[in-house]
């Protein structure tokens, strides 16, 4: 589209996000009313794919500014609306995020937010962003972030054998926190929360009680706040944050990364040792599970775009080759330009030849590269920036490309 | 009684995709967005749905940041102008400026100078309006930059007014519309909002009549075709329904002055009989098609429309709410801690607030967003009569062996 760099998102979706499933909130959106319309869409779609549907969403309002508002400013609509929310939901707390309208209008929502707040000793927390300015999306998800460690969290000297999860919003979908949870709670200690995300205010009162905080969601695309966001938190509780060089994905890396963890949280090594026993055996029965089915197919790599963050695929070729699958090479897309795929393939150094665009049907299976623009073709997308955690998410993985291997087996391919 | 919350705001689509939307339909228009990308990609990603296609050739992006507030957005739009036209020269050009644009208030007319074919320029943001009012915004626009052809009017030639993709099945049911039309002899000059080209629009006077099919939003459109090139228009409910379809159909002929009653009533006799024979068949197996709660959630034409339908020949059951998107409150909740069989026609957003309650409901997707529900087919017309009356006995039965 050629609309040069800068910012895309809007810093109320960040707001959104960090206080996605936070139970004694509302947030309320000082803007038009659309804008919360796109924000329920956008959550409608993810529900489908990315989160299970829960009473624990945070109920969103907006404060309907309109084009008379520019005039007079919306201020007292804000006031009206801060006041009716609390009137209905009662929340612990409420948090403003503002639009690009208000900011263009030049409301003072801190004032507003102050004064609502003397009035009904009801915490207002207000995000200073407006819309796509002040920073957009990461700026919004980490004041919000800022906000809520400024107002309830607290350092203590009493520690609980508890492990605060950061970056992760829904829980139940997401294989790394399935599978992130099974291994901490092997290793004895339980999820003191998920922060921001999905928390309550007691439990960010008891934040400080932690062992430690984790890093979560470290190879997607939008970490960066995730990572201020560990470091703020742990400068106020004083708390360690364990944060590790790649996700666990794969045989290798995943017991690496258990022993790395354990010896972080100080386990013994006997409670280590049983646990990476376990994870073999668990590993065992999945390769054991999809070998027969997927072993001797041969498969390549296709690269339809560039990704625009930088990745590493030797835990994807390690997976592959734990099953029997033989990786032929890549096929490069034309539309690339020929030196920035020279680039790619050079710094992936997985040792792979090019291949001409024949490869792609006498494989088996073709993994493309950066999928999102072509759901039509009938290829498995390289899940580079949502890794297959741990044994959970080799098990999904695996049963992904048995299912293609069923579908053609049954129809053929065209 | 456990319902919605009545903060929970029934919000819609704001002006910028409305505007947008009306103009997507237009062969060989070219749109700037005068906006943040965010509105940008949410827009377009509601009409790529819509349309089933992406329409980034068709869909440009000033891509404002924070200096524009300073500065104004003018390079910014004459940046995408730039993009825009390295796909040739459109038809039609229209600069839209969102809510924060339009408040900036740059005088962008300069940049007509810079293409020859027709520009449009307009303030639609979400502080401006909502989706519907978007829509009428820019078809008067639209129409007001154009000259009509003073042309005689033909008979048995309408234009179908206020029907839009982005309107939940339109794809399915606008086609239904227009071949139950056709087969009855009415030639559709053109489909102004829904797809259309410039010598369709510029030829309106050719029709007979204007059919207004979804009222909130051609109604205006049609009031101001008939003060200014005297189109007759009608607005009927929709036609949703055998006996719905029928009347509907009656009332286009009439306002033609064409008596094809006979032959209507002989058309839909049969197929009233052969639908109500098998109606009875899943009565005799599964017993009356019966639900003791409907909940309809949907924009005004097709919440009434369907209302009407389900209430006269389609259902029975013990209550029936209505709530309108728009509105900025839920007027009428649904009891959810009632017992019995509960459906729900309306949108994904309504189908999570039922999922949450954890109430005993069929679901069927009316409106957008809708990712929780399937449909290839119409709802309109003959085939829509069949189509609905399929989703019902599926709702019907779906809850037959869910459990209390």
């Amino acid at each position: 589209m050629g609309l040069g760099k800068g910012c895309y998102g809007c810093s109320m979706t960040g707001v959104r996000r960090a206080i996605a499933f936070n139970k004694d909130a509302v947030i309320v959106f000082h803007s038009p009313y659309a804008c919360g319309q796109i924000m329920r869409e956008k959550e409608s779609n993810a529900y489908n794919h990315r989160y299970e549907i829960s009473d624990d969403e945070t109920p969103l309002v907006t404060s309907d500014i309109l084009d008379k508002d520019a005039i007079f400013g919306a201020q007292d609509k804000l006031a009206v609306c801060l006041e009716e929310v609390i009137k209905v939901y009662n929340p612990k707390y409420i948090v403003v995020a503002n639009s690009c309208v208000a900011g263009v209008i030049g409301d003072d929502v801190e004032a507003i937010c102050q004064s609502v707040q003397a009035r009904t000793n009801t915490p207002i927390l207000c995000v200073p962003c407006f819309g796509f300015m002040n920073g957009g999306y990461e700026e919004g998800l980490y004041q919000a972030g800022k906000l809520l460690i400024d107002r309830f969290v607290h350092p203590s000297e009493e520690r609980e054998k508890k492990i605060t999860l950061v970056g992760i919003v829904d829980p139940y979908k997401t294989t790394e926190h399935i599978f992130t949870q099974d291994i901490l709670e092997q290793l004895g200690f339980e999820v003191a929360c998920i922060f921001p995300g999905r928390t309550t205010v007691e439990e960010m009162e008891a934040i400080g009680k932690s062992q430690a905080l984790l890093m979560c969601a470290r190879f997607n695309f939008v970490h960066a706040p995730y990572v201020k966001l560990g470091k703020y938190l742990s400068e106020k509780t004083k708390l360690p944050i364990i944060d590790y060089k790649s996700d666990p994905v794969g045989y290798v890396s995943t017991l690496e990364w258990i022993e790395d963890l354990a010896k972080k949280l100080s386990v013994s090594k006997e409670r280590t040792d049983a646990v990476l026993n376990s994870m073999k055996e668990r590993f065992t029965q999945i390769i054991a599970k999809y070998k027969p089915r997927l072993a001797g197919k041969k498969v390549v790599i296709y690269v339809l775009r560039i990704p625009q963050i930088d990745i590493k695929l030797d835990w994807f070729l390690e997976i592959l080759n734990l099953v029997g699958i033989e990786t032929l090479g890549y096929v490069i897309d034309q539309r690339i330009d020929s030196e920035a795929s020279k680039k790619f393939i050079e710094d992936l150094d997985l040792g792979l030849p090019v291949l001409s665009e024949d490869a792609l049907n006498e494989a088996d299976l073709v993994y493309t590269i950066s999928m999102a623009k072509y759901r039509n073709m009938d290829h498995i997308p390289v899940p580079f920036a949502t890794s297959p955690f741990g044994y959970v998410g080799l098990a999904v993985f695996y049963e992904k490309c048995y299912r293609k291997l069923m579908k053609f087996e049954h129809r053929g391919r065209e | 009684m456990k319902t919605i919350d009545k903060l929970d705001c029934r919000v819609d689509y704001c002006g910028l995709s409305g505007a947008t939307a009306f103009l997507v339909a237009l062969e060989g228009a070219k749109i700037i967005i005068n906006g943040s990308r965010y509105c940008y990609f949410w827009s377009r990603q509601f009409l790529d749905k819509c349309y089933k296609k992406e329409l980034e050739k068709s869909v440009f992006c000033s891509a404002l940041n924070e200096n524009s507030i300073v500065f104004g957005t003018e390079p910014l739009v004459k940046r995408a102008l730039k993009q825009l036209l390295k796909g040739g020269e459109p038809q039609l050009l229209a600069v839209i400026n969102n809510c924060t644009a339009s408040l900036i208030g740059d005088d962008l007319h300069g940049i007509a100078q810079e293409v020859s074919c027709p520009v449009i320029f307009s303030d639609i943001g979400g502080i401006q309006g909502d989706f519907i009012e978007g829509y009428q915004k820019m078809a008067e626009a639209y129409l007001d930059s154009i000259t009509q052809e003073k042309l005689a009017p033909e008979p048995m030639t309408v234009n179908l007014l206020g029907a839009n993709k982005a309107y939940h099945n339109a794809e399915y049911d606008v086609p239904e519309i227009i071949q139950l039309l056709e087969r009855f002899g009415v030639k559709i000059n053109c489909a102004l909002g829904y797809d259309f080209t410039a010598e369709e629009a510029k030829s309106l006077a050719r029709a007979q009549l204007n059919i207004v099919l979804h009222e909130e939003l051609g109604l205006g459109i049609a009031q101001k075709l008939e003060n200014e090139l005297h189109i007759p228009y009608l607005v009927a409910a929709l036609p949703y329904g055998l006996e719905g379809t029928e009347k509907w159909l009656l009332q286009v002929l009439k306002a033609l002055h064409v008596d094809l009653e006979q032959e209507v009533k002989t058309y839909f006799a049969k197929e009233k009989a052969e639908l109500s024979y098998l109606n009875a068949r899943l009565e005799k197996a599964h017993g009356e098609l019966w639900f003791d709660q409907i909940c309809i959630n949907a924009r005004t034409s097709v919440a009434q429309g369907l209302a009407d339908a389900l209430r006269k020949e389609l259902v029975n059951y013990g209550e029936m709410v209505l709530n309108i998107y728009g509105e900025k409150q839920v007027k009428n909740p649904c009891d959810f801690e009632k017992s019995g069989d509960l459906l729900l026609l309306g949108s994904s957003l309504d189908y999570r607030h039922f999922v949450v309650a954890k109430a005993r409901f069929a679901f069927i997707g009316i409106s957008y967003p809708n990712n929780d529900d399937v449909s290839f087919g119409p709802y309109m017309g003959v085939a829509g009569a069949r189509h609905l009356l399929e989703k019902l006995w599926a709702a019907k039965l779906s809850l037959k062996h869910r459990g209390k």
